[in-house]
């Protein structure tokens, strides 16, 4: 039972790096390639916090999102002046260099060798114990993510982003400052990614590099365009389906000694059938141009 | 004093001179016509005033422009609505996937008042019939010419005092360019001054009031309506005579 709860519990916190990509990406129609950066720096600004200086979880994971957003801002600016495929080998770029700095900083990071013993999440003073607990307050967070990153794409502000995805010189000249949004989205974007990282290293209490490489990053950007760019709904069914797909492979009673290597053939060739047959994603309603 | 003024501007890419020395102004209520062949300059001469430019990778390297007599030299795009300054860029640049109508809210978007918004939207339908029986249609799917009806009645939503139209019968059918100029004609008449940057020489000098001839990064003539529609060189050069 733990098991899946366990899945569940990761399953929720891709949706939130999910949905916090798609807002970049799908809604704004930057191609952003770093998530995992923001994803990172959240969750070792936590870590350390806690491991450090004792603070609770809680502030942890406010300081991370501020991390993750500043980092957003930073990051935001080769993509006022990057377009398409140039922006996204430049956050490919950023993310590279947040998983170096997190590899090679040993005095403060520990480097491989990660951040073991991170404390958990209390709740007005209770320690969460078992798996349900954080199941519940991950999903929480789902809730808020889904409902702020619902608003702001559904509000005037939203309009914009939509109308940038569509055309920049077109909004330009409908009197927008197009790099205002632009700057925005990637902070808000990195915010919440930083609040999944905070969630993420207080659940699994050990944290190292590994989990914030490149691939990370491509794989949340596979939840999004899955799930269908500009689609929260899209997103929530991508993550859920892409963490859950390949723990079900396992079942397959395949013998040990191809099934990993066939699980990821598998999962691969499912991706390929799906984007011939459905490029779009699954919920959404636009594709890359 | 001229609503626009442009005093010897010059404009490079990298360091390619796209544009030397080129002045001209517009009038309070006039059309205003840049006519000339293809890569002399006209569009850059317009961008440069519009800050698109900017995003192209060019530089102004000398120069004034001055919209009212004050300066607005190096303002980005999306700083000209506030002057009154609306642009309809070349390309149409309407949001394909947004409706018609969505396309004119864009426009409004400067204007915090709902039911002026919707007057003006309501004025924009009667100005362009076309769009009227269209208006839940998603942009992208209108025919060329309707987008530029639509991407001229996104850019007089606010009421400019100047419209900057760039090639606005660019890949248009006959019909549609007719239509397109008497348009620009009629938004004229309601006392909008047009600076109109056109490689379709004869109607936009058919359409202004003055004209000027771009050649090689420079302005090679100008003048009245008449006095170039009847010059030699232009007869020869654009109108085909």
């Amino acid at each position: 039972m733990d098991y899946v709860l366990h899945i569940m519990v990761i399953a929720s916190i891709y949706v939130i790096l999910a949905m916090s990509l798609n807002l970049i990406v799908g809604f704004t129609g930057l191609p952003a390639l770093g998530h995992a950066a923001f994803y990172g720096i959240g969750a070792y600004t936590s870590a350390l916090l806690a491991l450090n200086f004792g603070a609770s979880p809680w502030i942890g994971l406010i300081a991370g999102a501020i991390t993750a957003g500043l980092l957003g801002f930073v990051i935001s600016f080769p993509a006022l002046r990057l377009k398409g495929d140039y922006l996204a080998l430049a956050t490919l770029g950023a993310g590279v260099i947040v998983y170096s700095i997190a590899k090679n900083w040993v005095a403060v990071t520990r480097g491989p060798m990660g951040l073991p013993g991170i404390p958990g999440f209390t709740f007005l003073g209770y320690p969460l114990d078992g798996v349900w607990a954080y199941l519940i307050l991950v999903l929480a967070f789902v809730g808020l993510t889904t409902f702020v990153i619902g608003r702001i794409v559904n509000s005037p502000f939203g309009r914009i982003l939509k109308a940038i995805r569509e055309d920049e010189i077109g909004t330009q000249a409908m009197g927008r400052d197009v790099n205002y949004y632009k700057v925005m989205v990637f902070m808000i974007g990195a915010a919440f990614a930083g609040v999944a990282g905070s969630l993420y290293a207080h659940y699994i209490t050990f944290i190292d590099p590994s989990s914030f490489t490149l691939m990370e990053s491509i794989t949340i950007l596979l939840m999004v365009v899955f799930g269908g760019l500009g689609s929260l709904r899209g997103s929530m069914v991508g993550a859920v389906i892409l963490v859950v797909l390949p723990e079900l492979l396992r079942f397959l009673g395949m013998p040990s000694s191809i099934a990993a290597p066939l699980r990821q053939m598998i999962y691969g060739l499912l991706l390929v059938l799906l984007m011939i047959k459905r490029p779009q994603g699954l919920m959404g309603h636009y594709r890359f141009k | 004093m001229p609503l626009l003024e442009v005093d010897n501007l010059s404009v490079r890419y990298g360091s390619i001179k796209a544009i030397t020395d080129v002045s001209f102004h517009v009038e309070q209520g006039e059309i205003v016509a840049i006519v000339g062949p293809n890569g002399v300059g006209k569009s850059t001469a317009l961008n440069a005033l519009s800050g698109i430019i900017e995003s192209n990778g060019g530089l102004i390297t000398s120069g004034e422009v001055r919209f009212e007599g004050h300066n607005i030299t190096g303002f980005k795009t999306h700083e000209l609505v506030q002057q009154g300054i609306s642009l309809v860029p070349e390309g149409r640049r309407i949001f394909p996937r947004m409706t018609v109508i969505e396309n004119l809210e864009m426009g409004a978007f400067t204007i915090k008042d709902k039911s002026i918004v919707n007057n003006e939207i309501q004025r924009m339908l009667d100005l362009f019939p076309l769009l009227k029986d269209r208006t839940l249609q998603q942009a992208g799917t209108l025919s060329t010419g309707e987008q530029q009806m639509l991407a001229l009645g996104r850019s007089l939503i606010i009421q400019p005092k100047l419209l900057l139209a760039d090639e606005p019968s660019l890949g248009l059918s006959p019909n549609f360019v007719d239509m397109i100029f008497e348009k620009l004609v009629e938004i004229n008449s309601e006392g909008t001054s047009i600076l109109l940057v056109e490689q379709n020489a004869r109607m936009a000098l058919e359409a202004c009031h003055r004209g000027y001839v771009f050649e090689m990064g420079k302005i090679s003539f100008d003048g009245k309506k008449d006095s170039l529609v009847n010059d030699e060189r232009v007869q020869k050069s654009y109108l085909g005579k």
